[in-house]
C-alpha cells in the first residue's frame, strides 16, 4: 500500500530520531501531541472567527448581487415607462434607506390613527419616487413597480444591516457580532432570496402566495360589476346560498393591498350595522412541518396589516356585535411574496367550500354578509366581466 | 461584473485545487503514520502507549481529510435551486374545461384569454396564475 522507497530510505524515521522502520517508542511523538493540543486550545477559536468571517464575507458578497440585480430589474422596468436611465439610478438612490418611525406609544390615546397616517406617507412617497422614476405608468403598473422598490429597499436593508455586524466584528474583534450573524446567515439569506424572487413576480404581473385572499374573492365575485367602496378597494354583491353576500378584495390587477378595513368600515355603516357575519380570508404563516396551502378557520380579523385596518374591523365589528370569522391558507413567509405555488392556487375550492358553509351557520337567509379576500392582488382582477371588456377594447 | 460575481460566489479552482491537494498529503501522512504504529506494535506482545497515539492520529487525520474532501466537493455541488415555471390556467366559461399552458406577459387572473376551448371552442378565461415546481424536484417526503 505504501510506496516501498519511503520505509527504505528511513526517511520517516530520520525525521523522529527513531530506529529504522520505527516511528514509536520517541519522546518527540508527546511534543509533538503537546504542540498540537496547544495550538488547538490557543488558536482553535481564533481560527473558528476567521471561517465565520470568511462565511459572512461570501454571504455578503451574494447579498450585494441580489440588491444590485433587483435594483437592476426595477431599473429596467421603469425605463419601459419613461424613466431615464441616470435619473432613476438617482432616484433608487434616493429611496433605498427609506424609513418609517412609528408612533409614540406612551401617550396611546389615538396612536393607531397617528400609524395610519404615518403609513398613508409612506405608501405616497414610495408612489411619488415610482411617478418620478417611470412617469408613463398607468395604476396598475405603477403598484407593482411601487412593490418592486419596497422589496429593493428590503433586500438593501438587509445588505446594511449584515455589512454592519461583519464591519463591527472585525474592527472589534468581539466574535459575539460575527457568531450571531454567522448563525443566522442561512435564515437572512433564505429571506434575501424570497425578495428577490418577488421582485421578478411583481416585475410580470404574477400572483403571489398573498394574493390567494382576492383570488378567492374575484372567484366568489365571479362576473357580478363591481364599484370602488375605499382607496383602491372594490366590492361586489352576489348572491350566495340564499344570502346577500358583499365580496371585497383590493383594486387589481396591480399589486395593490388597499385598506379593506376602511371599506368593511363603510360598508357596515351604510346599512346602519345590518350585517349578520364578517368573514375573512386571508394567507396565514404556516408552522414548519405544515403542508403549504392547508386551510384552517378560527375567530378574529384575518389581516397582516400593521394595525389600522385590524383595528377598524375589530372597532366596527364590536359596535355592531357583527361575529368575525376567518378562514387562512398556510404558506411560509417565502411563499407569501415569491409567486404563487400550486398547492395554493388549488387551496381556492376547499376555501370556497369553507366560505359557503360559514356562510350558511348562524345567519338566515336573505341576511347580508360580507366576505372579504385580504392580501396583495397582484395578477387578480377584480371581476370576469370587466376583464372581457378591458380584452376586447 | 461577471468575474466579480464568479469570486463572490465560492471558493475558486486553485483555492478548491489546494484544499484537496491538502487533504490527500495529510491522508497520505496519516495513513503512514497508521503503518508505523501497527509495525511497531506488532513487534511486541503488549503494544506500548506509542502505538495506540499513533493509530488514533492516523484515524483522527484520515477522518480529517475525508471531512475537508466532503466540505469542498459539498460546496462546488451545492443544489442549484431551480427556476419554476409560470403557467396559466385557462378555463372554459361553457364547459369548465381546463388546461395549463405558460404565463404570458400581461396576463392576469379574470382575464378573456385568446384562445378558444379545445374540447366545445367556448371561450376560456384565465383561472389562475402560479408557479409550477420542475417534475424531478417532487422528493419523497422524509416524514
Ligand atoms: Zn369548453
Amino acid at each position: 500500500m505504501l510506496p516501498s522507497w519511503l520505509l527504505e530510505k528511513g526517511l520517516l524515521d530520520g525525521l523522529t530520531g527513531a530506529q529504522a522502520g520505527d516511528l514509536g517508542d520517541s519522546w518527540l511523538n508527546w511534543i509533538i501531541f503537546m504542540i498540537m493540543i496547544a495550538v488547538l486550545n490557543i488558536y482553535g477559536s481564533k481560527l473558528q472567527v476567521q471561517m465565520w468571517m470568511n462565511q459572512i464575507a461570501r454571504a455578503l458578497g451574494q447579498l450585494q448581487q441580489l440588491t444590485r440585480e433587483a435594483s437592476d430589474t426595477f431599473l429596467q422596468e421603469a425605463s419601459k415607462f419613461g424613466g431615464d436611465g441616470e435619473r432613476v439610478k438617482k432616484i433608487l438612490q434616493e429611496a433605498k434607506g427609506f424609513f418609517t418611525i412609528s408612533p409614540v406609544t406612551l401617550d396611546p390615546t389615538g396612536a393607531i390613527r397617528r400609524l395610519e397616517n404615518i403609513l398613508d406617507e409612506a405608501e405616497d412617497s414610495l408612489s411619488r419616487f415610482v411617478e418620478r422614476a417611470a412617469p408613463r405608468a398607468d395604476s396598475v403598473k405603477r403598484a407593482n413597480l411601487r412593490d418592486q422598490l419596497e422589496g429593493v429597499i428590503v433586500l438593501d436593508l438587509i445588505f446594511r444591516i449584515v455589512r454592519h455586524y461583519y464591519l463591527l466584528g472585525r474592527k472589534t474583534q468581539n466574535w459575539i457580532y460575527i457568531a450571531q450573524v454567522q448563525m443566522q446567515l442561512p435564515e437572512i439569506m433564505r429571506i434575501a432570496r424570497a425578495y428577490w424572487r418577488s421582485s421578478t413576480a411583481f416585475q410580470r404581473g404574477v400572483p403571489v402566495g398573498d394574493s390567494i385572499g382576492p383570488l378567492v374573492a374575484l372567484r366568489l365575485i365571479g362576473g357580478a360589476p363591481v364599484e370602488e367602496v375605499a382607496k383602491n378597494v372594490v366590492a361586489a354583491e352576489v348572491e350566495l346560498e340564499d344570502r346577500r353576500v358583499i365580496v371585497v378584495k383590493a383594486k387589481g390587477p396591480g399589486g395593490e393591498v388597499g385598506k379593506p378595513g376602511e371599506a368593511i368600515r363603510r360598508i357596515v355603516e351604510s346599512r346602519g350595522g345590518k350585517v349578520a357575519k364578517i368573514v375573512m380570508i386571508d394567507a396565514a404563516t404556516k408552522l414548519e412541518g405544515e403542508p403549504t396551502g392547508e386551510v384552517a378557520e378560527g375567530s378574529g380579523a384575518a389581516i397582516g396589516d400593521p394595525g389600522p385596518e385590524k383595528w377598524k374591523i375589530e372597532e366596527v365589528a364590536s359596535q355592531y356585535s357583527i361575529p368575525v370569522h376567518s378562514i387562512v391558507i398556510k404558506q411560509d413567509l417565502l411563499e407569501a411574496i415569491t409567486p404563487m405555488a400550486q398547492e395554493i392556487a388549488e387551496a381556492v375550492d376547499k376555501v370556497i367550500e369553507r366560505v359557503r358553509r360559514t356562510i350558511r351557520e348562524g345567519t338566515k337567509p336573505g341576511d347580508v354578509i360580507i366576505v372579504a379576500g385580504i392580501g396583495n392582488t397582484v395578477g387578480v382582477g377584480n371581476t370576469l366581466r370587466e376583464a372581457e371588456v378591458v380584452a376586447v377594447a | 461584473m461577471p468575474e466579480e460575481r464568479e469570486a463572490k460566489e465560492g471558493p475558486t479552482l486553485a483555492a478548491t485545487a489546494l484544499m484537496i491537494l491538502m487533504s490527500l498529503g495529510l491522508a497520505a501522512f496519516s495513513v503512514i503514520i497508521i503503518y508505523y504504529g501497527i509495525r511497531a506494535g506488532s513487534r511486541t506482545e503488549t503494544p506500548g502507549m506509542d502505538t495506540w497515539f499513533q493509530v488514533l492520529f492516523g484515524v483522527t487525520g484520515l477522518m480529517l481529510s475525508l471531512k475537508m474532501v466532503y466540505d469542498v466537493l459539498r460546496m462546488k455541488i451545492a443544489p442549484e435551486e431551480e427556476e419554476p415555471t409560470i403557467v396559466s390556467r385557462l378555463q372554459c366559461v361553457d364547459c369548465g374545461h381546463w388546461k395549463e399552458r405558460e404565463f404570458r406577459e400581461g396576463e392576469y387572473v379574470g382575464l378573456k384569454a385568446e384562445e378558444a376551448c379545445p374540447k366545445c371552442g367556448g371561450s376560456m378565461f384565465v383561472a389562475a396564475i402560479y408557479a409550477k415546481k420542475p417534475k424531478k424536484q417532487a422528493r419523497r417526503p422524509l416524514f
